[in-house]
């Protein structure tokens, strides 16, 4: 990338001062009374070279002066009087060559200064147009990448938002059952109360801590399941076997706990007899598992299942590469979801430790 | 009114129970848990209203009125479902959110009743007249139809297409079934697949095969075949 852009910036210096040298020759010999090419050339080159030579100079004074970073309205008063200047020192450089090469001009010296810098000085302000233009240029495209990239932050960071919040049907429904239980089973109510604050604080965490020990994942998802009982009474039952060595090992937040909800959401909430969510853990050589279980079919129609669980693989593949999987399968009455997770977090450090508390 | 409450949560439905009292005008006859409990319901008490849960295991709302031959007045109930909700924006049902606001629960009850009861006629023939709705769907977009609005009803296989008002939504019901439910004074069967409204008659034109062809509001054209026009002119002459 540089390379080419110090390329790009040499030949456009060779090609753009030699063009104009040619320019100049060929207008010079349009006129009859003119000299030979021959006697004409050595002062040319002179020039260009010297107009490279000084424009690189200059080059170098841009750079360590940052003028590039200017804005129009700053950068216009330094370029004017910089072009003129480059159009003095371009060519009043070469003039002793001038003398030497052409003894008659300097007779005449007075009459052509004025024409000798405003070309140079033209070509110079062409010159600072040109490299500020191309400056300019990539800095706006710069921008659009930056604006893009920026975007799809946002975006994921919105998906990541939506993952982990509660899932609005069950909030509802919860709290028009709560508002029952308060006339019903005042007691009740006030246990329904804490829990749902406490799976609401949990998923508020959540977007900020990204793994917790699978202790703290399970006392929300029993939690969970008990407001879920409430709401549907015996339709539910819940079976949870939790290996003990498996308690302290970090999990993704929110992950199990998306899992049972799924099992209810599509499955129990679908089964007018209802039926049971299980969730089961053990340790199988260094690698936890986790295997949710629910009554009922893989529903292929819904889309919402697939959305979660393309989130929950992808936050696992940040989290671990390839070394954890998720899968999801259906044996005739149940669905299931295996989770395997390796018992280390690899790829980005763990989060420090959770501010979740378990109840 | 009378009024059935369809939902499956038990706490829901006493929560909606103990609302309704406040309001008043509204006699609850029953409670159902789920789409056939409902139907038995239904078909057993003739409930002027229902207050009726979308998403209901096994089958939900809407799937439930669709199995209905004909559309009481409904008010549904959704906790949060915003395709459900899509559906409503264009007709004009009501529903509510849970937890319901106990204003909003007395103006949805104070429109349904508002709204004109179904005609008298059924009672005795069981037809479907002037007056009473049909429930249909189309992907996400729902219609209560007014039986009159209908200007002509298709065969397609076990199905039947419905048109009215520049839409065609399909009725999961066999042409037979619906023609043998609907008025005889406004309905009339052109011919073997399709059943046209007789008001919605625009022009009737001779046809070769000794019909007629028939054309009925919003550009619709239907054959009446020789024999069924001989049957339209015995029932003109009456």
């Amino acid at each position: 990338m540089i390379r080419s852009r110090t390329l790009l910036y040499w030949l456009c210096q060779i090609a753009g001062w030699f063009s104009w040298a040619v320019l100049g020759l060929t207008y010079l010999l349009s006129n009859p009374s003119s000299p030979t090419v021959l006697s004409l050339l050595p002062a040319y080159v002179a020039t260009t070279v010297s107009a490279i030579g000084w424009t690189h100079v200059y080059r170098l004074c841009i750079r360590r002066r940052g003028w590039a970073a200017l804005g129009p309205g700053k950068l216009l008063p330094r370029v004017l009087p910089a072009s003129l200047a480059l159009g003095v020192v371009i060519p009043y450089t070469t003039l002793p060559l001038h003398f030497l090469l052409y003894p008659d001009h300097a007779k005449v010296f007075g009459l052509w200064v004025l024409p000798a810098v405003a070309g140079p000085a033209w070509c110079a302000l062409i010159w600072n147009v040109a490299y500020f233009g191309i400056h300019y240029f990539e800095r706006w495209r710069q921008a659009e990448v930056d604006k893009l990239q920026l975007a799809v932050v946002a975006a994921e960071a919105q998906l990541h938002g939506l993952m982990s919040q509660v899932n609005p049907h069950f909030l509802f429904n919860c709290l028009n059952s709560v508002r029952a239980l308060v006339v019903e089973d005042p007691t009740k109510a006030q246990a329904a109360i804490t829990g749902l604050s406490e799976l609401m604080r949990y998923s508020m965490q959540a977007s900020r801590v990204a793994t917790v020990p699978l202790e703290t994942e399970m006392e929300m998802v029993r939690t969970y399941l008990s407001l879920e009982e409430v709401r549907l009474d015996e339709r539910l039952t819940s079976e949870i076997k939790i290996a003990a060595d498996t308690r302290p090992v970090p999990i993704p937040t929110m992950l199990v706990q998306l899992l049972v909800e799924n099992g209810v959401k599509h499955g129990i909430e679908r089964l007018p007899g209802g039926g049971t969510i299980g969730v089961v853990s053990w340790l199988d050589d260094g690698t936890l598992r986790v295997r949710v279980t629910n009554t009922g079919q893989i529903v292929a129609r819904d889309g919402s299942t697939r959305v979660g669980l393309a989130n929950a693989r992808e936050r696992l593949r940040l989290l671990y590469g390839e070394r954890a999987s998720l899968a999801l399968r259906e044996d005739g009455r149940s669905v299931i979801a295996d989770l395997a997770l390796p018992m280390a977090v690899a790829g980005p450090a763990p989060a420090p430790a959770p501010a979740v508390a378990p109840s | 009114m009378r009024a059935l409450i369809i939902d499956d949560e038990r706490l829901a439905r006493n929560e909606l129970r103990r609302l309704l009292e406040a309001v008043g005008d509204v006699e609850i006859v029953g409670e159902a848990r789920n789409a056939d409990d409902a139907l038995e319901q239904i078909g057993r008490l003739h409930p002027d209203l229902l207050f009726l849960d979308v998403q209901m295991p096994g089958c939900d709302g809407f799937e439930l009125l669709e199995r209905l031959d004909e559309a009481p007045r409904v008010i549904f109930t959704t906790a949060f479902d915003r395709y459900a909700l899509r559906a409503f924006d264009v007709s004009a049902l009501d529903y509510l959110v849970k937890p319901i606001a106990p204003t909003r629960l007395a103006a949805a009850v104070a429109k349904a009743a508002a709204r004109p009861p179904a005609a008298a006629p059924t009672e005795d023939t069981g037809h479907l007249g002037r007056g009473q709705r049909i429930f249909v769907r189309d992907g996400e977009r729902c219609w209560f139809v007014a039986v009159e609005d209908i200007i002509l009803i298709e065969s397609e296989g076990n199905y039947a297409r419905l048109h009215f008002a520049g839409h065609r939504p399909v009725l999961p019901r066999s042409l037979n079934a619906i023609g043998d439910r609907l008025d005889p004074a406004l309905f009339f069967r052109a011919n073997r697949r399709q059943i046209i409204n007789l008001e919605r008659i625009e022009t009737l034109a001779p046809w070769p095969n000794d019909g007629y062809l028939v054309k009925l509001s919003g550009g619709l054209e239907v054959e009446m075949s020789r024999r069924q026009a001989r049957l339209f002119h015995a029932k003109a002459r009456l």
